[in-house]
């Protein structure tokens, strides 16, 4: 086989894969910060057992870590402007359910988070007089912030690799302009390589980051890292 | 807004008829990726340098890069060099490469969480390495590993869905015939979305049972710890 029959990529090739990268790059940022916010909101609410609401967040959550992603984007996508009559965006159902997907995975994070702050501290904090807002601000809080880091950055890297899913329902995206290439190119086995190089150069960072965070912020205090005295 | 469930339901028995195929893959995964998965947390954990990068890169270049990706590149470029695979065995094959990464992982760390002192007795006792491993390291680790490695498994029975994108027939891949066939996508995706829940409900407290027998049993034959 003619190793030169690969180097049919032009520079337009190259432009469409930066411009891929940066739509991955768009719809993960997005998706995981709009994720973080909701899985904060939500982890407070289901953590101070508002009525209802936490019945809602543990039904939202459970529905959504316990379904395909693939079967979501395809409900919101395909399903949704069925339902409420209007034609969604790829782009913007492809960030509505990301952000959805990643706020219930978030959800758990922050929650077990907040759990495994000890019930000593809440008691120490409201005995010295704080209210419920301020013991969550300046006691519960900063320390449940430091557990959640770790996982955080564990479950960012595989969020990026779930926002390949969203170039099913046509978002150009890396993976995308991987089909793309695919098919005019007619070269699958030069261009999935290329493309997963593309995916690599985000992803590895990342984890570097969360493999630093994992040893760098093991909790200090013995009763966080489940020590026995 | 009007539901017309009754366009799924007709079509029920066809939509369920691919849970045969999404069980089917589970099982062959499940199986060449817990074999997959020991090679590797032995390669990571082997004394040899050369080994560990090995099994490192692999792991790094797996759970660096997408899953559709990686399916992709089998599918696709593998037919391109001339070997043509059934996609079914396609999606087996890359499944279980990118799932043994996190079998691997979680083996490995019950492998590093064994307890140094009951390496140094077996070995006392004139066990060879292999004897180690094989009668006291890898048992203890699978017991520590068994919850991680559960949750592995729900999520890779989760990402066969993925193989209805390289035509595989399974229950994610005739819920699109459906969705196709009665334009009614809202219903379709809804029932699948709950079908998928009920599913990795089911799986979940099985995993749970044996997750029970396993730990009492295992305690009454060794006392580990």
């Amino acid at each position: 086989m003619d190793l030169y029959q690969y180097t049919q990529f032009t520079s337009q090739d190259a432009w469409l894969l930066l411009r891929g990268i940066g739509w991955t790059v768009l719809v993960f940022a997005v998706s995981m910060a709009t994720g973080i916010a909701l899985g904060a909101a939500c982890a407070l609410a289901r953590h101070a057992r508002v009525p209802v609401l936490a019945q809602l967040v543990t039904g939202y959550v459970e529905l959504f870590r316990n379904s395909p992603v693939l079967v979501q984007l395809f409900l919101v996508y395909y399903g949704l402007p069925m339902l409420a009559g209007v034609r969604l965006e790829p782009l913007t159902a492809a960030l509505l359910t990301l952000s959805v997907n990643t706020g219930a995975f978030m959800t758990v994070i922050i929650h077990a988070a907040l759990d495994a702050v000890p019930a000593g501290q809440w008691e120490a904090a409201m005995a010295s007089g704080l209210r419920y807002r301020q013991v969550m601000r300046y006691v519960v809080l900063p320390q449940a912030v430091r557990t959640t880091i770790p996982p955080t950055i564990s479950l960012a890297v595989g969020q990026l690799q779930v926002t390949s899913l969203v170039s099913l329902i046509n978002v150009v995206d890396l993976a995308k302009v991987g089909t793309i290439l695919n098919m005019r190119t007619l070269r699958p086995f030069a261009v999935w390589p290329v493309v997963g190089l593309g995916y690599f150069a985000l992803s590895k960072p990342l984890s570097l980051l969360a493999q630093w965070a994992e040893d760098r912020l093991r909790p200090r205090n013995a009763w966080m890292r489940g020590d026995r005295n | 807004m009007h539901f017309h469930f009754q366009a799924v339901v007709q079509r029920l028995d066809f939509l369920l008829s691919g849970l045969a195929i999404t069980f089917g893959v589970s099982v062959a995964t499940l199986v060449a990726s817990l074999v997959l998965g020991v090679g590797l947390a032995l390669g990571r954990t082997a004394r040899a340098r050369g080994i560990r990068l090995l099994a490192t890169a692999y792991i790094d270049l797996f759970r660096n890069t997408p899953f559709l990706v990686q399916l992709f590149f089998f599918y696709y470029g593998l037919a391109e060099i001339g070997l043509d695979i059934d996609p079914v065995v396609t999606g087996i094959i890359a499944l279980s490469l990118s799932t043994a990464t996190h079998n691997g992982e979680a083996l490995r760390a019950g492998i590093e969480a064994v307890d140094g002192g009951v390496v140094e007795a077996a070995r006392s006792m004139a066990l060879s390495r292999w004897q180690t491993y094989r009668h006291v390291i890898l048992p203890i680790a699978f017991r520590t590993a068994l919850r991680p490695m559960g949750s592995v498994f729900i999520n890779m029975v989760l990402t066969t869905s993925i193989l209805s994108t390289i035509t595989v027939n399974d229950l994610m891949g005739n819920a699109m015939t459906v969705a196709g066939e009665t334009f009614r996508p809202f219903e379709v995706y809804v029932v699948l979305l709950l079908l998928y829940c009920v599913l990795t409900f089911t799986l979940s407290a099985g995993l749970n049972a044996i997750h029970t027998f396993v730990l009492t049993r295992g305690r009454r034959q060794v006392a580990v710890r």
